[in-house]
């Protein structure tokens, strides 16, 4: 029974930390939380905002093209001393060029030291801008954002799109987003739903797996721990991780 | 005569009163079958009066006007709190403690109670999305006309608008709006996208024999027949009890979780008892239900006579209903530009944020071409899956030996997304557990049970299956096998659903 | 330790080797394995590092990482335009006195009408109008490597919708374009065997089509290499490895690959109890059944007539004939 379960804490880290370290100014990092329709992860976004034991130390700010800034405000919930800004990117998918986003959207940013950005579903950038592709987000969208104005990215991906027959460009622009997601990033999260159905006491699964990034900068003693923990939302949308 | 009658399907919002063409027509308006009604739409349509922007410069035309949006939405948020919403009749908070949730009713109290499990109908302010799992390993002639469970969709549909009528005309009656509240009741306007929907195939409420339903007096002695009827087929049930072990828990859990036929409480200030044979009377006006054409419009106007449909009915709770939505036998190619739809959808769901009180939509597909986009702009995603004629056929002899003949389940309906529960991060995805068909009151579900196994007499079954295959009509329904299959269900299924599932239940 | 020897050699990049092509998938990485092994290995190279995948951290076995996206035209509507300003950063941070490996994570990225252009413009700099006098022939002392994910099917059908007249040419796709003019190709995989969270290869590419990635993938301990080794002469060598690039190490696994008997399943033990005659045979019949010559042997010796000669050049190594024997 879950009630019996030991409650663990979430671990990314062989350090037990869920942020990477930034002891070097330079070093930057990129995570991807990746789910499916009815697994949406906002429980592991507030998770990762609020249980990192240096999370004060951080600025966050949580953009989403899929969730307005309303419904974002609503659900995210800092503890206290967490510093957590919203910049709404919904309307931005009726944008006709992705250059001017990031101008207009974070032009008060102005340095990256210690910035953390959750961003919600960029990929749908590749429907609403005709012709993009997964090269030209992540050339001027993304790496732009990690050049300049955030020191740690996460991306929050819906992979329903994820398709293993390509038969049309946004297929292979959708599915060649989510390969280069796995290419790019230091670690990623899957959470998925039970595979053998509905249960009263587990919600589904979250697997923590190494990205596919260089790791030459990752030790014995600070490296990804690969995880997989079931968790369980609770009606007060408080969590519970166990194995 | 049907080139004619497309005429009345005037799209935007300023032909709203010019509604006495409609009147002149509806005289003409018989019977006629969906399929009857879908094939002139190749030779052209009204031009919308709205639609009079050109395609090009989308997003600059789109913007400002949600702009202004955001702005008059504000000032209206202003000038009626909260606590207007709740006046709009057909509405009640969700029965999750835990928010303050309006929900109001898709138009079946069994998909209320059980698909909106969580809220006990569909929480206003969310869009949900019906989709058909279009079959891709075809082989016979037969189930290549797979594309018939539309009528499933738009039988949904239908009592979603229906619903929305019914209250809209029981907002109008003194007797109800001046209720022990003196408040103002609010009623309901309904929005249907697409000219190949009649809007004359609305349902109208059940009549019982003698008396009106909609006559006040009899409402609760009605809502009894109706309870009576409901359980009368689970008493039926529980009286066959060789061998009804699934059945038998089925009802036990049912109870637990407050709702299936029976069970059901019929709450007629929320939903009305809906006859799908009937049609609604007197006829569907423009007030109530508005419609937009989709042939010579576009996307970008199609949202904007949304968005001052919205505007025009400060006090209406929106009902959007998009049928079929990019079927490409409606829908004509320029429709299918990905940055166009997802333009659409967006603002679709940033209209839906500002009036999160009193705008809900329902979308119906087919294709799953664009799904991962439409599923990701919902927050509810329902999904039909018709069963094969094999399963069908062995669910038929059965039930048929049981002396149910209408019980004959369909359908699987899974549920992958729930609006205002997924979004949340709770878990909903619920599979193989929620069967439908469509009865005379409609769309029905109920929990999946296997039937007990009647053994063998094919030759009947054949007979029946030859006759179904053959009558199309669904007006043959007091034959009540035939009209159970009136509306076939195709396609190709792994026949072992009837053999799997139950195991997956308990 | 003669054995690994000459794969040093060939990761210190001092045998002369312009183009080394590195295919790689999702579940290992090159950028998180195979790359460091030639710093490793020469610590003198001067590697130059074009992170289009990786455009975030410098790895520790590059000197420099260009981070590309910053220094590319995207409106460029020629070559020169869009990719000028990146070769000549590659040209400024590539050091004559040094041998230089340019690393390409991944190729890509370049569209595939420019791959020659971009592959030769970064080998060869005789066009080039700043080097072109220092150096009489500079292109000796580079090396090209390129990363290409193998899971990136049909790249050139859907990279550029403009390029859609490209979908019916003939013109060779990205890889066949690199595996046929690279030295030395490098084709790595995980060890699927020995991860415990997933069943076989059907299992993986289960998940894979839902997009989960499985536990205990990206290992740069453990992981197989396939190497394609084109020699001036034309000699093709293919070899593969277990790799360990955290301890350095390389087993030879060329011998370990099994080779199916081509004449069916001898195991006969299926049908036990079914027959009453005895089909099996002991391990001493076995034995003694193989030991015996037959005299057909003999015939196909090959001692005489239609005998390959091949001419030794002074970039092979001797090679044993015989094919059985270890490579080395």
């Amino acid at each position: 029974m879950v009630a019996l379960q030991q409650s663990q804490d979430l671990i990314v880290f062989s350090d037990h930390k869920i942020l990477p370290k930034f002891s070097n100014q330079n070093q930057q990092s990129i995570y991807s939380i990746l789910y499916n329709n009815g697994t949406y992860p906002l429980w592991l976004i507030n998770k990762i905002i609020n249980d990192d034991a240096d999370n004060t130390k951080y600025n966050f700010i949580v953009s989403s093209f899929i969730n307005n800034n309303k419904f974002m405000k609503q659900n995210i919930k800092p503890s206290n001393n967490v510093d957590v800004d919203f910049i709404d990117l919904t309307l931005s998918l009726q944008a006709t060029d992705i250059s001017t986003i990031i101008d207009t959207k974070y032009k008060n940013i102005t340095k990256k030291e210690g910035n953390i950005l959750v961003i919600e579903q960029p990929e749908l950038l590749l429907s609403s801008v005709e012709s993009l592709t997964t090269i030209n987000l992540f050339q001027q969208f993304i790496n732009k954002l990690l050049l300049s104005k955030f020191q740690h990215v996460i991306i929050v991906s819906n992979i329903d799109y994820y398709s293993t027959y390509i038969n049309s460009f946004h297929q292979y622009q959708y599915t060649s987003f989510y390969q280069s997601l796995q290419y790019k990033s230091d670690v990623l999260f899957t959470v998925k739903s039970l595979k053998t159905g509905f249960a009263k006491d587990i919600s589904g699964t979250l697997a923590i797996t190494k990205g596919g990034a260089e790791n030459s900068h990752y030790t014995d003693k600070f490296k990804v721990v690969e995880n997989e923990y079931f968790f369980f939302v609770n009606k007060d949308s408080s969590v519970k991780l166990f194995y | 005569m049907s080139f004619q009658r497309r005429n009345e399907a005037i799209g935007g919002a300023g032909a709203a009163r010019n509604s006495s063409s409609i009147r002149q027509l509806q005289g003409r308006v018989s019977n006629m079958s969906l399929r009857d009604q879908q094939q002139p739409l190749s030779s052209g349509g009204r031009q919308p009066i709205i639609g009079r922007k050109p395609i090009s410069s989308i997003p600059r035309q789109q913007q400002q006007p949600l702009e202004q949006q955001v702005q008059k939405a504000h000032t209206y948020q202003q000038e009626r709190p909260k606590q207007q919403s709740l006046n709009i009749l057909g509405c009640k908070p969700s029965i999750s403690k835990s928010s303050d949730i309006q929900v109001t009713s898709i138009g079946s109290p069994t998909m209320d109670a059980m698909v909106f499990k969580q809220h006990g109908g569909i929480p206003i302010g969310t869009t949900t999305l019906i989709k058909d799992i279009s079959r891709k390993d075809i082989k016979d002639e037969q189930t290549l006309k797979y594309l018939t469970s539309i009528n499933y969709q738009n039988t949904i549909g239908l009592q979603f608008l229906a619903t929305g009528v019914y209250h809209q005309r029981r907002s109008m009656k003194k007797d109800i709006t001046a209720d022990d509240h003196d408040t103002e009741k609010l009623g309901h306007i309904g929005i249907i996208i697409g000219e190949w929907i009649d809007l004359q195939d609305i349902p109208g409420v059940y009549v019982s024999k003698s008396k009106k339903s909609s006559s006040n007096n009899d409402k609760k002695k009605e809502a009894d027949s109706i309870v009576s009827k409901l359980s009368n087929v689970e008493q039926k049930r529980q009286d066959l009890k060789i061998a009804w072990r699934y059945g038998m828990k089925n009802n036990d859990s049912l109870k637990n979780n407050g709702g299936n036929g029976g069970e059901i409480k019929e709450d007629l200030d929320f939903v009305p008892r809906l006859d799908i044979q009937s049609n609604v009377f007197p006829r569907v006006t423009k007030e109530e239900v508005l419609r937009i054409n989709v042939l010579g419009n576009t996307l970008e106007n199609i949202l904007l006579t949304i968005q001052q449909t919205i505007m025009k009915n400060p006090k209406k709770l929106i009902r959007l209903y998009l049928p079929n939505f990019l079927n490409p036998k409606y829908y004509p190619r320029t429709y299918f530009q990905q940055a166009n739809v997802i333009k659409f959808l967006n603002g679709l769901k940033h209209l839906q944020s500002l009036n999160e009180s009193r705008f809900l939509t329902l979308i119906t597909t087919t294709i799953d071409m664009n799904l991962p986009i439409l599923e990701n702009f919902s927050n509810t995603v329902i999904e039909l899956k018709p069963f094969d004629q094999q399963t069908i056929d062995y669910l038929t002899k059965n039930y048929k030996s049981q002396g149910l003949p209408n019980k004959v389940q369909q359908g699987m309906l899974n549920i992958t997304k729930m609006g205002k529960v997924s979004e949340y991060g709770h878990m909903n995805i619920r599979l193989n557990e929620i069967v439908y068909h469509i009865s005379k009151n409609g769309f029905v579900v109920e929990l999946w049970s296997i039937p007990v196994d009647a053994g063998d007499d094919n030759d009947e079954n054949k007979k029946n299956s030859t006759n179904e295959n053959n009558s199309n009509n669904k007006k043959q329904d007091k034959n009540s096998i035939k009209a159970s299959k009136s509306i076939e269900p195709h396609g190709h299924d792994h026949g072992s659903h009837s053999h799997n599932n139950p195991a997956l239940e308990y | 330790m003669l054995k690994n020897y000459q794969v040093f050699q060939l990761f210190s990049l001092k045998e002369n080797t312009s183009l080394i092509l590195t295919l790689d998938t999702i579940l290992q990485t090159a950028s998180a394995s195979i790359l460091s092994e030639f710093k490793q290995n020469n610590q003198s190279l001067n590697v130059v590092y074009l992170g289009f995948d990786n455009a975030v951290n410098k790895p520790l076995y590059c000197d420099f990482l260009i981070k590309c996206f910053a220094f590319i035209d995207v409106s460029g509507k020629t070559f020169e335009d869009k990719y000028g300003k990146l070769i000549e950063l590659v040209n400024s941070k590539c050091d004559n006195n040094k041998h230089n490996l340019i690393i390409v994570d991944n190729i890509n990225n370049i569209e595939n009408e420019y791959i020659l252009n971009f592959v030769n413009s970064l080998n060869n700099t005789q066009d080039d109008m700043i080097s072109s006098s220092a150096e009489e022939n500079n292109n000796s002392n580079r090396t090209l490597l390129t990363v290409y994910h193998k899971d990136n099917v049909d790249f050139e059908k859907y990279q550029e919708i403009s390029s859609s007249n490209l979908a019916i040419s003939l013109f060779p796709t990205t890889l066949q374009l690199l595996t046929s003019s690279a030295n030395i190709i490098l084709d790595i995989n995980p060890v699927i065997t020995d991860n415990k969270f997933v069943d076989d290869e059907e299992d993986v590419d289960e998940h894979l089509s839902k997009f989960h990635i499985p536990r205990g993938f990206n290992n740069s301990s453990n992981y197989q290499l396939e190497l394609t080794h084109k020699r001036k002469s034309g000699r093709v060598t293919t070899f593969k490895f277990i790799m360990d690039s955290e301890k350095h190490e390389y087993i030879d696994n060329t011998k370990v690959v099994k080779v199916e008997n081509p004449f069916g399943n001898n195991d006969i033990s299926e049908f036990d109890g079914m027959t009453t005659f005895n089909l099996k045979s002991t391990e001493k019949q076995k034995q003694a059944k193989d030991n015996v010559e037959l005299p057909f042997m003999e015939a196909q010796q090959f001692s005489s007539g239609g005998a390959i000669v091949y001419e030794f050049e002074k970039d092979d190594d001797y090679d044993e004939e015989d094919p059985y024997e270890d490579p080395f």
